[in-house]
This record gives structure tokens, C-alpha cells and sequence, in this order.
């Protein structure tokens, strides 16, 4: 990991595109703003986490439950139709 | 969007679900205009996804071939080019929650080259889960342009939309044989 200080007001420059700038830092918080392409995505490391771990339990075999899951889904439409709670 | 659950579908406890592509009968091209997955998935020949940057998690899956079995429908498969034991589980999630309408960018679109932003389809991925009971993601959609098969994981940072959004009632008290 590349560990560089930065002052309030001060920015990094990430592959020519991306820059990181720290925008204000009160006690252990620190407001970081970020310029770069909208195709760039930017999110907070614990979320990302979260999609690559619910992405990799999701990317097993899937046989088996597909049928039942289908049938209760049908069940579970027909019950909101008639009004049933969600 | 119509519920197209009037096909039949059998429980088959014990059958082959080994998804196999459905022949499909091209009918011109609806596939720039298709406004469902459903509807797209049955105008479309050789449905491969081509990722713009694999998901978190599957790094290097960028090329995904999209299964349609007809007893898993409206479930699809997306199943991994470069590993074919890799399979996802997805579903248009306005099947389901009729009301999810995440923002997601034009520009983020335009950038990923989607040829008309306007025009996309969200596919969720489906977490089955061991007691049967399955969630699918709504923070993180793919996004598909049908029109040029390209495709992203968008992570919404933003909105209250769950990661682990239940498919169905924990206890709806219904005869799932009715």
C-alpha cells in the first residue's frame, strides 16, 4: 500500500484520471472528495466488501433449486394479488 | 410490465435443471427496443454479456452467456465463458418489486459506451440460500444494454435498497400446491 500525508486542501492524482482531494478533517473523520470519470466507480471500501462477497456466495452451482424457486415465486405473486401481505 | 407467469411450471424435485438455452425464434430486431428481459431474452440469439469490468468478486469474468431454462423462468443463468461451474442466478427485479427504480447515471451509461442510455434492462443477482429461501440483490444491479450486449454492476451509493431483499414472505400460510 503507497502511504503518502496530505494536508487539508491537498489532493492526490490517481492514473492521470482519478484525483482525491482531502476536503476537511475533523477528529478522526476525514472528508475526502473525489474527481474522476463517471465510468470510474467510487464507493466505500465496506460495501464493496459486501457486493464482492454476496457475488462470490451467489456464483456457486445453482441446480437443484431453481424449479422451487420459480414455483414459490409464482405462490408468492398470486398471494399480492389477492391481496395477501408481503 | 406483465407477469408472464402463465407458462406452467412443475415442481420437479429430482429433474435435470441443468439449464439448457432455449431455441429461440428471432422475430427481427425488438432486442434495441426490448423493454423486458423477458421479451429481450426470447428476441435475442447468442445472449453473451459482455462486461464493461467484471463484478466485485469474479475478477476476470468478463464474457457471461445468458441461459433461459423454461421450468426456472422468469429466473435466467448467466454462466461465467471462461469457467462454465460458474453460474449466476439473476431476475428482473421489477418482477418483483414493482416500484425499484434506482438512478442510475446517463453519463455512467454513456462512458460504459452504452449505444442508448435511455434503453436498459436491470437484471439481480439471486443468493439461494440453504433453506430455500433466496434473496436478491437490489444495491448492486446489472445494468445490460441490449442493444450492444454490453453490461456493468452498478453499486448504488445511495438509496435505501437492501443487498439481501427477500424473494418471497417468510410465511405466506398458502398452499404451494394451489
Amino acid at each position: 500500500m503507497l502511504v503518502l500525508s496530505r494536508k487539508v486542501g491537498e489532493s492526490l492524482v490517481i492514473d492521470d484520471k482519478v484525483q482525491v482531494k482531502i476536503v476537511n478533517v475533523r477528529g478522526n473523520q476525514v472528508r475526502v472528495g473525489v474527481e474522476a470519470p463517471g465510468s470510474v466507480s467510487i464507493v466505500r471500501e465496506e460495501l464493496f466488501r459486501a457486493i464482492a462477497s454476496a457475488n462470490r456466495k451467489a456464483a456457486r452451482r445453482n441446480d437443484g433449486a431453481i424449479s422451487a424457486l420459480a414455483s414459490s415465486l409464482r405462490v408468492s405473486q398470486d398471494a399480492s394479488k389477492r391481496g395477501g401481505t408481503r | 410490465m406483465s407477469d408472464t407467469m402463465s407458462d406452467s411450471m412443475e415442481t420437479s424435485a429430482g429433474a435435470a435443471t441443468k439449464p439448457t438455452p432455449e431455441s429461440v425464434e428471432g422475430v427481427g430486431s425488438t432486442t434495441a427496443r426490448a423493454s423486458s428481459v423477458s421479451e429481450w431474452v426470447d428476441s435475442e440469439k447468442n445472449t453473451v454479456l459482455r462486461f464493461t469490468r467484471s463484478m466485485p468478486g469474479l475478477d476476470g469474468h468478463t464474457a457471461w452467456q445468458v441461459l433461459a431454462a423454461e421450468d426456472a423462468r422468469p429466473f435466467l443463468f448467466l454462466q461465467s465463458q471462461s469457467q462454465s461451474s460458474l453460474t449466476l442466478l439473476v431476475i428482473e427485479p421489477r418482477l418483483v418489486v414493482e416500484n425499484y427504480s434506482p438512478v442510475i447515471a446517463r453519463e455512467v451509461l454513456s462512458e460504459f459506451g452504452f449505444d442508448d442510455a435511455a434503453h436498459h434492462l436491470l437484471l439481480s443477482i439471486v443468493t439461494v440460500g440453504s433453506n430455500g429461501r433466496s434473496t436478491m440483490n437490489l444495491k448492486a444491479p446489472i445494468v445490460v444494454c441490449p442493444s450492444s450486449m454490453k453490461a456493468v454492476q452498478v453499486i448504488l451509493e445511495s438509496g435505501d435498497w437492501p443487498i439481501h431483499y427477500p424473494l418471497y414472505p417468510d410465511d405466506t400460510g398458502e398452499d404451494p400446491n394451489e
